[in-house]
């Protein structure tokens, strides 16, 4: 991308009413710098000291010398796999059933709005182990919808990579429908209606004015779902349980060598070094793509 | 294509009650104050509303059809009484055009226009073929004078400039009904001037007599609504005039008309006109209602005629109360814009009042009266050779040459 053709594209982001308030703030705030009390970046530092400082000591702490060999080591490589197929798996589902979900909240009445919106994202203040217990009973072999799935269709989902899947899509989904319904009603339906009156008809609408419009909060929403779908843990354990090569995920495995079930602890910090950087490669490369507008 | 709308809707303690018809063709300006229900008309209208009952009708084709004891909401959905029918926006071929100009954000200027080339369709389901969209999207441009700036995001684009993309984005899809909300009120005077003009091209031009058509159909001369609250937009681009206050149109008819001759003192304020009732006393004379006799010249309607006098607020000439006891001011007074002299003696008809507040006004100095409906203008020049000023007691008196006496409504 030219820098001339990259400007325009930060331009045209601008127009959208969400991102132009705040890329307009940001660039203030970093151009004067001068706006904040002094005092606030105290507290300001702590909360970055928080955040960074255990990834600080988790690399000091780290045994290099064997960090190649744990991380090449056949078991990470299958965790790792297994981590990016399952939670791209489980970002796709959520973008599928996510941004449908969140256009309904988004267009609904504000009471029934509240209460869709206070029911997706329960998920968010439950423990993800609860999730995965719920799930287990709903879809385990004697529960609501799994008993019939078993007995009718022969399909069981518990301790499978699906269910992996699933648990990844239940803790993640909220992240992207909040992200995406915030981007709706910042964009409101004025534009929508311009294009109705344009003849365009409820599909060409979606597809063409409300979905680049709310480009930015789904590429945030992607973002954190997917963050959210590889980090995840509780949910996974329970319900998908803890297999090699089918539900061992990354954090299940780094959990798995940190118990010391036959690897060192170095070998989960390891694990957990690899699953930091995969993160954090993966969030630059959603964060630097942009959608191509429409030709 | 003749548009026929009448419409109820209710908001809270806020009532449309409305009915509007406009020619192929013709251009209707709805002028009202903000809040007057102008764009709520329009919005039934374009569909984007459906109204507790009415009807919307293009050239007999029923768009919305709400029939009388209905509590509709707003969506649509049946009633138990009648039927119900309310086309989606998509497919009335009706185009709107607001304050905002609404531009696509993520589309370019070509784009933009592009659009409703090729969502639209006469043949419902399918727009046009993209080539021939495009060819036909530069062109409207072209016509707009933004050809070359068709590459450019909206938000690389002038508020000017993005209207007009916007004009061209809805007139290219030649709509039925052309429905225009304060089009040009988010501009500033000058782009404001230029789109103005720019409608009125377009306007004159009945939109698409270059053109044949979508679909290879004879383009038809739309019906036009334009929503303001601007008198100028009235006079530069509409046929007929409709003046609309609290949910009510309440004068309607040719643009000089209606503006030139006030129904009440709401549309008289509305025009920056004072308009004030009374009876034909003699052929020179209109007596008041509050007992107040007004000289007036001209054509002027039979004796005892229920008449309306209009009159602008520079027809009003003020003078110091003391001025004809007063030498230093009758040395310093000069005549007024009205031509008359602001020294001479009380004439049996002018009247006394107490100057209330000085605000700018239209051409000048806007000055209200204590207790009187009744508005003057004067230059500054004017108020500061009287030293008028809030509170002070003056003589206020009209040019008759400037009263406009017409049959009371």
């Amino acid at each position: 991308m030219s820098a001339s053709s990259r400007s325009a594209q930060n331009t045209d982001d601008a127009a959208t009413r969400s991102t132009a308030s705040r890329s307009a703030a940001s660039r203030t705030t970093t151009a004067a710098g001068s706006g904040i009390p002094r005092l606030l970046y105290l507290p300001a530092a702590l909360g970055f000291a928080l955040l960074i400082l255990p990834l600080v000591g988790l690399f000091l702490r780290a045994d290099w010398p064997s960090v190649p060999a744990a991380i090449v080591s056949a078991e990470a490589q299958s965790a790792l796999w297994l981590s990016l197929q399952t939670a791209l798996a489980a970002t796709v589902l959520c973008l599928i059933v996510g941004i449908p979900l969140a256009l309904v909240i988004a267009r609904s009445g504000n009471r029934l709005a509240g209460l869709l919106r206070a029911l997706t994202t329960l998920p968010l203040v439950m423990p993800p182990l609860v999730g995965g217990i719920a799930l287990l009973y709903l879809l385990g072999r004697n529960g609501l919808v799994g008993s019939v799935l078993e007995l009718w269709f022969g399909i069981r989902i518990p301790f499978t990579t699906g269910a992996v899947v699933i648990a990844q899509s239940f803790v993640a989904l909220p992240f992207l429908v909040i992200s995406v319904e915030g981007a709706l009603r910042t964009a409101g339906t004025r534009y929508e209606a311009v294009a109705a009156t344009l003849g365009a008809g409820r599909w060409t609408v979606f597809r063409r004015v409300t979905l680049p419009l709310i480009m930015p909060g789904v590429i945030a929403g992607t973002v954190l779902c997917f963050a959210r779908a590889l980090g995840e843990f509780g949910a996974t354990a329970l319900f998908a349980g803890n297999a090699a090569g089918t539900t061992r995920t990354m954090p299940l495995a780094i959990y798995t060598a940190f118990n010391g079930a036959g690897v060192s602890q170095d070998s989960a910090i390891a694990l957990s070094l690899l699953l930091v950087v995969v993160g954090i490669v993966i969030l630059l490369l959603l964060r630097s793509w942009r959608p191509t507008p429409e030709r | 294509m003749t548009l026929d709308a009448t419409m109820l809707v209710n908001r809270g303690a806020f009532t449309l009650d409305a009915s509007v018809t406009v020619a192929p063709g013709e251009t209707l300006a709805l002028l009202g104050p903000n809040g007057s229900g102008k764009s709520t008309l329009l919005a039934v209208i374009a569909g984007l509303l459906t109204p507790e009952r009415g009807t919307v009708s293009v050239d007999g084709r029923v768009l919305t059809e709400v029939p009388q004891l209905g509590g509709a909401q707003s969506g649509g959905g049946r009633q138990g009484g009648g039927r119900m029918t309310v086309v989606p926006a998509h497919r009335r071929r009706i185009g709107l055009l607001g304050q905002d100009p609404l531009l696509f954000p993520h589309l370019s200027a070509l784009e933009n226009v592009t659009f409703g080339l090729r969502s639209h369709g006469r043949l419902r389901s399918h727009g046009m073929k993209a080539a021939e969209a495009r060819e036909r999207a530069s062109e409207w441009l072209a016509a707009v004078g933004m050809s070359e700036f068709a590459a450019r995001k909206p938000a690389e684009l002038s508020g000017g400039q993005q209207q007009r993309v916007a004009i061209a984005r809805v007139l290219a899809t030649e709509p039925d009904v052309l429905l225009f909300d304060e089009p040009m009120a988010a501009l500033d005077v000058q782009n404001a001037s230029l789109v103005r003009t720019l409608l009125r091209e377009c306007l004159a031009a009945r939109v698409s007599t270059t053109h044949t058509g979508i679909d290879g159909r004879p383009p038809i001369a739309p019906a036009t609504i334009v929503v303001t609250h601007d008198v100028v937009d009235a006079m530069v681009l509409a046929d007929r005039v409709a003046i609309m206050d609290a949910g009510r149109i309440i004068d309607s008819g040719a643009v000089a008309r209606v503006l030139g001759e006030p129904v009440n003192q709401f549309a008289a304020t509305l025009v920056g006109l004072n308009v004030l009732h009374g009876i034909v006393e003699s052929s020179q004379l209109v007596r008041l209602a509050d007992g107040r006799g007004l000289p007036v010249e001209g054509v002027v309607p039979e004796v005892g005629a229920e008449v309306s006098i209009a009159f602008p607020p520079s027809a009003v000439t003020l003078r110091r109360e003391s001025s004809g006891s007063d030498p230093a001011a009758a040395a310093t007074a000069r005549p007024t814009a009205s031509g008359s002299t602001a020294s001479a003696p009380l004439q049996p008809h002018d009247w006394l009042a107490t100057v209330e507040l000085l605000e700018p006004g239209l051409k000048g100095i806007r000055v209200t009266l204590h207790g009187d409906t009744v508005v003057a203008e004067a230059s500054p020049a004017d108020l500061l050779a009287h030293d008028i000023a809030p509170g002070d007691p003056v003589v206020a008196s009209v040019d008759p040459a400037q009263i406009t006496v017409y049959p009371r409504r």
